[in-house]
């Protein structure tokens, strides 16, 4: 063993926790080495002046109110965990106590139908409005050959007009921000 | 376990369900948690009784600053809490606990923005240890030693540490872990520990040459 390896285990001999094999080569190295006995009584020297550090005591009103404390902060938390988050509502309202992966499978499917029950009001509406349109066409056409109105557009579509509509929206996107922000917890 | 309200509730019962707490005191750590992890969420307190004063001290070497360290331990705690129901008895319990501790005291170390010493007094058993009556004997020092100066030259030279090589010098020097259990603790190996005390050492010798 040299002086380098030697001065990696002098803290370890110094606080005795070394086994006795390992003991026995660190003081072999050292019976013979005048800077490593010199090491290792200024490394004794700083455990000793660290382990002062043992004598910073906290004053008597930490133990004191310590665990007090703790069952104060405990509470808190447990109060607050009480107060429903929105998803927690909305899951609430769905309780069949299902499976973790069941519900958010649920909720995906959800948003899934409500997505194309969108489409499909869509799709209706705009095919109805072509007909109304087309409707008044020809009522125009009938009564006037000279005044053709336009027939209505697809894009006019607004959804402000479907109740059901903005409200399966608003869901959807309370969901997908839920799980945007970690609010869900299955 | 998580901070279910069933087992919060669990945890406001009289700790050991009624047992004195001689007996309650002669359990060993594992006996408790076996306790806990059964239901028993009271017999937590005892943990805490017990092992608050060393988690307390390890932070509080670490942040330097008595407030941080009374407010890190209520932490420690609250997630030993949460989790002990996954600890699996192959580590001691204090090891355990002291990686929570060093982990928590890690995350608030590198997102605190400004430091300022803020010292416990020493205890009046200062005065009887070698290594103090030592110091007076010490030409540098002086036979009346500044115990005020003294702590904080020590404080700031731990604090001028990195931050692992001051968690091996507080989980070693000061708290009396084996390389064993601070690499377990630290998440680190043996050989790392033994490396990083040894130029922690050498530092800190630099630093504090005054008083050695």
């Amino acid at each position: 063993m040299n002086c380098q390896q030697a001065r990696f285990y002098f803290s370890e001999l110094a606080s005795h926790s070394l086994s006795d094999t390992e003991e026995a080569v660190i003081r072999g190295h050292l019976a013979s080495c005048a800077e490593c006995r010199v090491g290792l009584g200024r490394v004794q020297k700083l455990r000793g002046l660290l382990a002062l550090k043992r004598h910073e005591q906290p004053s008597a009103f930490f133990h004191n109110t310590f665990l007090e404390e703790f069952h104060r902060r405990m509470y808190a938390e447990v109060a607050h965990a009480r107060t429903p988050t929105l998803w927690q509502r909305i899951a609430s309202f769905f309780d069949w106590n299902l499976p973790a992966s069941l519900l958010k499978g649920g909720a995906l499917a959800t948003a899934a139908a409500l997505l194309i029950m969108l489409g499909v009001s869509m799709h209706i509406d705009s095919i109805s409005s072509n007909l109304s349109a087309s409707r008044e066409y020809v009522t125009h056409s009938s009564r006037s050959s000279t005044h053709l109105s336009k027939p209505k557009a697809l894009g006019d579509f607004t959804i402000a007009t479907h109740p059901h509509t903005v409200y399966a929206l608003e869901r959807v996107a309370q969901v997908s921000s839920a799980y945007a922000n970690n609010v869900l917890t299955f | 376990m998580t901070d279910s309200p069933s087992n919060s509730e669990a945890f406001f019962k009289p700790p050991m369900g009624g047992e004195g707490t001689g007996a309650s005191m002669r359990l060993t750590d594992r006996e408790i948690v076996r306790r806990i992890q059964s239901g028993e969420m009271g017999a937590f307190d005892l943990l805490i009784e017990r092992h608050k004063g060393r988690v307390y001290a390890v932070i509080y070497n670490m942040v330097g600053n008595h407030e941080d360290a009374a407010d890190l331990s209520q932490d420690v705690f609250m997630r030993a809490f949460k989790a002990i129901g996954g600890y699996r008895s192959e580590a001691n319990f204090y090891t355990w606990l002291y990686r929570i501790a060093i982990n928590t005291t890690l995350n608030f170390l590198k997102t605190r923005k400004e430091s300022h010493l803020s010292l416990n007094e020493w205890d009046k058993g200062l005065g009887e240890e070698p290594a103090f009556r030592e110091l007076e004997s010490l030409e540098s020092v002086g036979s009346q030693v500044d115990r005020g100066e003294l702590q904080e030259k020590l404080n700031e030279a731990l604090q001028k540490l990195s931050e692992e090589h001051r968690a091996v010098v507080v989980l070693h020097d000061i708290e009396g872990m084996r390389h064993q259990e601070i690499a377990k603790a630290l998440g680190c190996s043996e050989a790392t520990a033994r490396s990083r005390l040894f130029y922690a050492h050498q530092r800190l010798q630099a630093l504090l040459a005054k008083y050695l």
